[in-house]
C-alpha cells in the first residue's frame, strides 16, 4: 500500500534522511521505532506532504488509484485517505471538542457519512461525546490523544500514520490508547506508528523497522525484532 | 570565523589612521564640490549626508539590536523645534513666538549647544518612552512607535505657545551647511562603527539573535536596547536639528511616517545592521527621488517616486531579503578600519 | 438622559463601530498569519473613493454597500496573492515591511490618481435627518452606521463560528500544521480571511466618509493605526476583543473631546496613542484575553 524508496529529506542544512526505503502492506500494521532524532516524525512529516524530500520516491496504492506522495498537496493527500495523527496531539485548543472532530472530517461532506462517523468515534471514546462543547484545551493529556484520535479517524483514514500515541500519557491511558488501534487494525486500517515505547509497539506490529541517524538500520516482523540482540539491548533496555 | 582567509595579510594603514586619511579625502572631496558645483547641488550633498546619519543611526535600533522602530521622525521633530527655538534671533522672537516663557524669549544660542541640548531633551523622552514601549517586540514596538510620532505631531501642532501650531516656524537661521552635515556624518558612521564592533555591539546583535540565550550570558538585555532606542534618538534629534537650519522652516508635518518608511527602506536595502550598507542606500535613494522629481513634476505625477521606492523595496524583499551586505560590512572596508567578522549573518 | 449626553453616546457608538469593522478585519488578518497588515487602513481609503466614483455613474445606495464589500474583498485577496504569499515564511520584521510598503503604493498611487485635495462626500439627503428617540434624537446617519455595523459582525461571527470555513480559519489560526494535515487548504482560508477582513474594512470607507464628509488618498493612515490600538485594548488575535475594543476607543475618544476643556480637543489622536501605550505597559495581553500571547 505505501512504498518508500530511496527517500532523502533535508531540513535547513541539515540531512535529517538518508536513503529511506520501506514498505506497507494493506491491512498491516508497521511500526517505526528508534531513538529520538533518529528522523521517524520526519519520515511521517514528509509522507503527508508537509515536507519536501530532495530525492527519493513515495508512493501510496488504494482502490482510489495511485498517489505520488512527494508531490501532491498535504490537502490532496488527505483526500487520498493517508491520515497523520500527529506528534504532541495538536489538537486545536480554542475550538470545541466536537469542532475538532468536524476538522477531522474536513475533506468529507456527506452529512450523513460525517455524523455515522463521529457516532463510531463517540462510541470507541465515550469520554469526547460527554465533553462535546467543551474547549478541547480542557481535556486531560489522555482525552486529548484520544481526540487527535477520534479527529484522525474522521478523516476515514485508509493509511493512518500514528506519531507517539503514548507519549507522556499514564500507563492507564496508554492501555486504552494501544486497545483502540488493535480494534482499528482488527477493522482493516492500514497503520504505519511510530513509538518509543518499542516493547507494546512490537508486540502488535506485524512489521516493524528500526531508525537509526536517519537511516533504517534494521527490518523485520515485530516479534522477530524482539528476540534481536540489538533492538533488545537499544530498545528495549534489555542488557545482553 | 577561519584564520586561514588571505584577507588577513595586513595593510599598510589601517585602524584610525585609515578612518582619518579616508575622512581627510572625502573632506577634500566635499571641498573641492562645495567650490565647484552649484549651490542646489550642495544643498541635495548636504540633505544626502544628513539622510545617510539618519539611516546609519537608525541602524542602532533596527539593524544593531533587531528592534524595529518607526519612531526616528518623532525624535526629529523634537529635536528640530528644540533647536530652533533655541537658536531663533532674540530680537525676532517677541514677534514669531509672543508666548515664549522668559528663560527660552531671552536665549539665543548658536549651533552647536543648540543641537547638543535638542539631542538630549530627545534622548530623555526616548528613555522615559522606552521604558515602556521596548518591551515589545517587533511590529508591536513599530506600532507604538508611530504612535509616538502621532503623539508628538499632535503635541507640535496644539501646543502654540512654543510651536506656533500648524504653520510651524519660519525664518529660522539657515546655520548649516554642507561642512556640518559632513561631519555629523562622519561622527554618526564612526559612533556606530565604534559601538558595532566593542563588546556593547556584540551584545546588541546577541540581543537581536536570541534574547534568551543573550541573557543567559549575562547581558543585561533591557539595558541594551534602552541604550541603542537613546542613542538613535539622540542622533536622529540632532539630525532633525540641523536639517531644518538647512532648509529654515519646521512644521509638524516636516518629518513624517513617509520619512520614516524611507529611512526603514535605506536601513533594509543596505541590509539591517550594516553601516556602510546604509550610507551606499542613503545616498542612492536620495539622488533618485531627487533626479526623479522633476520627472514627475514634467508630467504631473507627484508621489510617482514614492511609489517606485516603495516597489524598489518589496523587490528587494522578495530577491535579496537580507539586503546589500547582509548585517556585515564589506570586506575591504573591514580591513581598513578594523573589525571584526561579527554580525555578519551567513 | 439629557440630550446632550445621548448625543455623545450615539456619536461615539457610530465612531467605534468605524473602528470596530476595521479593527475586526485587522485581528483576524493578524491571527491567521500574524501579520500586522498595516496597509489594513487603506482599504478603507478604497472603500471610500469606489463609493464616490459609484455615486458619481448613478449606482442605488444599496447596490453599492454591495459592491463596496466585493471591492474590498477583491483588493484583499489580491493583496495577500501578489505580495504577502510569495514572503509567507519569512521574519516578521519582513512581513511588516513589506505591507508597509504596499500602504506607500496604495497611497502614493491615489495621489497619483486623485490628487491630494479633498473630496466632499455626501450620503443623500434622507440619511442627515435627526430620528426622534423619547425625548431625544439622534442622527440618522450615526443610527444606520450602528446598526449596519451590528448586522455585518453578526454575519460575520455566523461565518467564523458556525460555518465549515470559519472553524477552519480558526483552526489555521491556531495551529496551522495542524490545520494542514487535516487536508485545509491554507492559501485558500487565508485568502478568506483576508477577502473578509478587507470588506468590513472597505464598507468602513462608506461609513467614514458619510460621518465625516470629506475623503482624502491618506484618510486610511489614522483608522488603520487605530484598529491596531483597538485590537491591543481587546487581545490581538480576538475577534470580540477587537470588537469590544474599537466600540472602547470610539467612546473613550469622545468622551475626550466632550468632557475636558475644548483647548485640549487638538490633542485627540494624541489621547488615543497615549492610551495604547498604557494598556501596554498595564495589561499587554489586553482587556478580554485571558493568556498572554508570544509576541516575539
Amino acid at each position: 500500500m505505501l512504498e518508500v524508496r530511496g527517500l532523502d529529506v533535508f531540513r535547513g542544512a541539515t540531512h535529517v534522511l538518508k536513503d529511506v526505503s520501506f514498505n506497507v502492506a494493506r491491512g498491516e500494521l508497521a511500526a517505526l521505532i528508534g531513538a529520538n532524532g533518529a528522523g521517524k516524525s520526519t519520515t511521517l512529516l514528509t509522507l503527508s506532504g508537509l515536507l519536501r524530500p530532495r530525492s527519493g520516491l513515495a508512493v501510496m496504492r488504494t482502490e482510489g488509484g495511485e498517489i505520488d506522495l512527494t508531490r501532491a498537496s498535504a490537502e490532496r493527500i488527505v483526500r487520498a485517505g493517508l491520515i497523520h495523527c500527529p506528534e504532541g496531539r495538536q489538537i486545536f485548543q480554542s475550538l470545541t471538542v466536537a469542532e475538532n472532530l468536524a476538522m477531522g472530517a474536513y475533506t468529507r461532506s456527506r452529512r450523513e457519512e460525517i455524523a455515522a462517523a463521529t457516532a463510531e468515534v463517540h462510541e470507541l471514546f465515550p469520554i469526547l461525546k460527554e465533553r462535546a462543547s467543551l474547549p478541547a484545551g480542557s481535556l486531560s493529556g489522555g482525552e486529548q490523544m484520544m481526540l487527535a484520535i477520534g479527529r484522525a479517524l474522521l478523516a476515514s483514514p485508509k493509511l493512518l500514520l500514528l506519531d507517539e500515541p503514548s507519549l507522556g500519557l499514564a500507563p492507564k491511558v496508554v492501555e486504552t490508547i494501544f486497545d483502540v488501534i488493535a480494534r482499528l487494525k482488527a477493522q482493516g486500517v492500514t497503520i504505519l506508528l511510530i513509538e518509543q515505547n518499542a516493547v507494546m509497539a512490537l508486540e502488535i506490529a506485524d512489521r516493524a523497522y528500526v531508525m537509526e541517524n536517519g537511516r533504517i538500520v534494521l527490518a523485520g516482523a515485530g516479534r522477530e525484532l524482539m528476540d534481536n540482540d540489538r533492538v533488545r539491548q537499544s530498545y528495549l533496555g534489555v542488557p545482553l | 570565523m577561519s584564520k586561514t582567509v588571505p584577507d588577513e595579510t595586513p595593510l599598510p594603514i589601517r585602524g584610525f589612521a585609515a578612518a582619518a586619511l579616508v575622512a581627510a579625502a572625502a573632506a577634500a572631496a566635499v571641498w573641492l564640490a562645495q567650490a565647484s558645483l552649484s549651490d542646489y547641488v550642495v544643498t541635495l550633498l548636504a540633505v544626502l549626508f544628513l539622510n545617510a546619519a539618519l539611516a546609519v543611526s537608525l541602524n542602532f535600533t533596527n539593524g544593531f539590536t533587531g528592534l524595529f522602530s518607526l519612531g526616528h521622525p518623532a525624535f526629529m521633530t523634537i529635536g528640530a523645534y528644540v533647536a530652533a527655538i533655541l537658536t531663533f534671533p532674540e530680537r525676532r522672537k517677541g514677534t514669531m513666538l509672543p508666548g515664549l516663557p522668559e528663560f527660552l524669549a531671552t536665549t539665543e544660542l548658536s549651533l552647536l549647544p543648540a543641537i547638543l541640548i535638542a539631542g538630549a531633551v530627545a534622548a530623555v523622552v526616548a528613555l522615559i518612552v522606552g521604558f515602556p514601549v521596548l518591551r515589545l517586540r517587533g511590529h508591536y514596538l513599530a506600532v507604538a512607535t508611530l504612535g509616538l510620532i502621532v503623539i508628538i505631531q499632535s503635541l507640535a501642532t496644539n501646543w502654540d505657545t512654543i510651536t506656533r501650531g500648524g504653520s510651524g516656524l519660519s525664518g529660522i537661521p539657515r546655520l548649516t551647511g554642507i561642512w556640518w552635515a559632513f561631519g555629523f556624518m562622519l561622527v554618526v558612521i564612526a559612533a556606530a562603527w565604534r559601538i558595532k564592533f566593542s563588546s556593547l555591539g556584540r551584545a546588541m546583535m546577541a540581543t537581536r539573535e536570541n534574547e534568551l540565550a543573550a541573557e543567559c550570558v549575562g547581558i543585561d538585555t533591557v539595558r541594551v536596547r534602552m541604550l541603542a532606542f537613546v542613542l538613535g534618538a539622540f542622533f536622529a534629534a540632532v539630525a532633525g536639528a540641523l536639517l531644518v537650519h538647512l532648509i529654515s522652516v519646521v512644521t509638524p508635518r516636516t518629518y513624517s511616517v513617509l520619512l520614516a518608511f524611507n529611512l526603514v527602506v535605506m536601513v533594509v536595502i543596505g541590509g539591517s545592521g550594516s553601516i556602510i550598507g546604509a550610507v551606499i542606500a542613503a545616498s542612492a535613494i536620495t539622488v533618485l527621488s531627487e533626479a526623479l522629481r522633476p520627472v514627475e513634476e514634467s508630467v504631473g505625477l507627484y508621489g510617482m517616486s514614492q511609489v517606485i521606492v516603495a516597489l524598489a523595496l518589496i523587490l528587494v524583499l522578495y530577491l535579496r531579503p537580507q539586503g546589500l551586505f547582509g548585517s556585515g560590512e564589506p570586506m575591504i572596508v573591514r580591513r581598513l578600519f578594523g573589525g571584526d567578522r561579527f554580525g555578519q549573518t551567513p | 438622559m439629557s440630550q446632550y449626553l445621548f448625543q455623545q453616546l450615539v456619536n461615539g457608538l457610530s465612531l467605534g463601530s468605524l473602528y470596530a469593522l476595521v479593527a475586526i478585519g485587522f485581528s483576524m488578518i493578524y491571527g491567521i498569519v500574524r501579520l500586522i497588515n498595516f496597509a489594513h487602513g487603506d482599504l478603507v481609503m478604497i472603500g471610500a473613493f469606489s463609493t464616490l466614483a459609484m455615486i458619481a455613474v448613478g449606482v442605488p445606495w444599496p447596490l453599492i454597500l454591495v459592491f463596496v464589500l466585493m471591492i474590498g474583498a477583491v483588493a484583499g485577496m489580491l493583496i495577500e496573492s501578489v505580495v504577502f504569499r510569495p514572503i509567507r515564511g519569512a521574519p516578521q520584521v519582513t512581513g511588516f515591511i513589506a505591507t508597509l510598503a504596499v500602504s506607500i503604493v496604495i497611497q502614493n498611487s491615489a495621489l497619483l490618481l486623485l490628487t491630494g485635495q479633498q473630496r466632499n462626500f455626501v450620503f443623500p439627503a434622507f440619511m442627515r435627518q435627526r430620528v426622534p428617540l423619547g425625548g431625544v434624537s439622534a442622527s440618522l446617519t450615526d443610527m444606520v452606521i450602528i446598526c449596519l455595523t451590528l448586522l455585518l459582525i453578526a454575519i460575520l461571527f455566523f461565518i467564523v463560528y458556525r460555518t465549515r470555513l470559519g472553524t477552519a480559519m480558526r483552526a489555521t489560526a491556531e495551529n496551522l500544521m495542524a490545520a494542514r494535515l487535516m487536508g485545509v487548504s491554507v492559501n485558500r482560508t487565508i485568502l478568506a480571511a483576508f477577502a473578509i477582513g478587507s470588506a468590513l474594512a472597505a464598507v468602513a470607507g462608506v461609513f467614514w466618509g458619510g460621518k465625516f464628509g470629506q475623503i482624502d488618498p491618506l484618510l486610511g493612515f489614522v483608522p488603520g493605526l487605530k484598529a491596531f490600538v483597538a485590537c491591543v485594548i481587546g487581545g490581538v488575535g480576538s475577534l470580540g476583543g477587537a470588537m469590544l475594543g474599537g466600540y472602547i476607543l470610539g467612546l473613550a475618544e469622545v468622551l475626550f473631546v466632550g468632557l475636558l476643556p475644548q483647548e485640549l480637543s487638538g490633542y485627540r489622536d494624541a489621547f488615543v496613542f497615549l492610551l495604547l501605550i498604557v494598556i501596554l505597559l498595564v495589561k499587554p495581553s489586553g482587556l478580554f484575553v485571558r493568556h498572554v500571547e508570544d509576541r516575539a
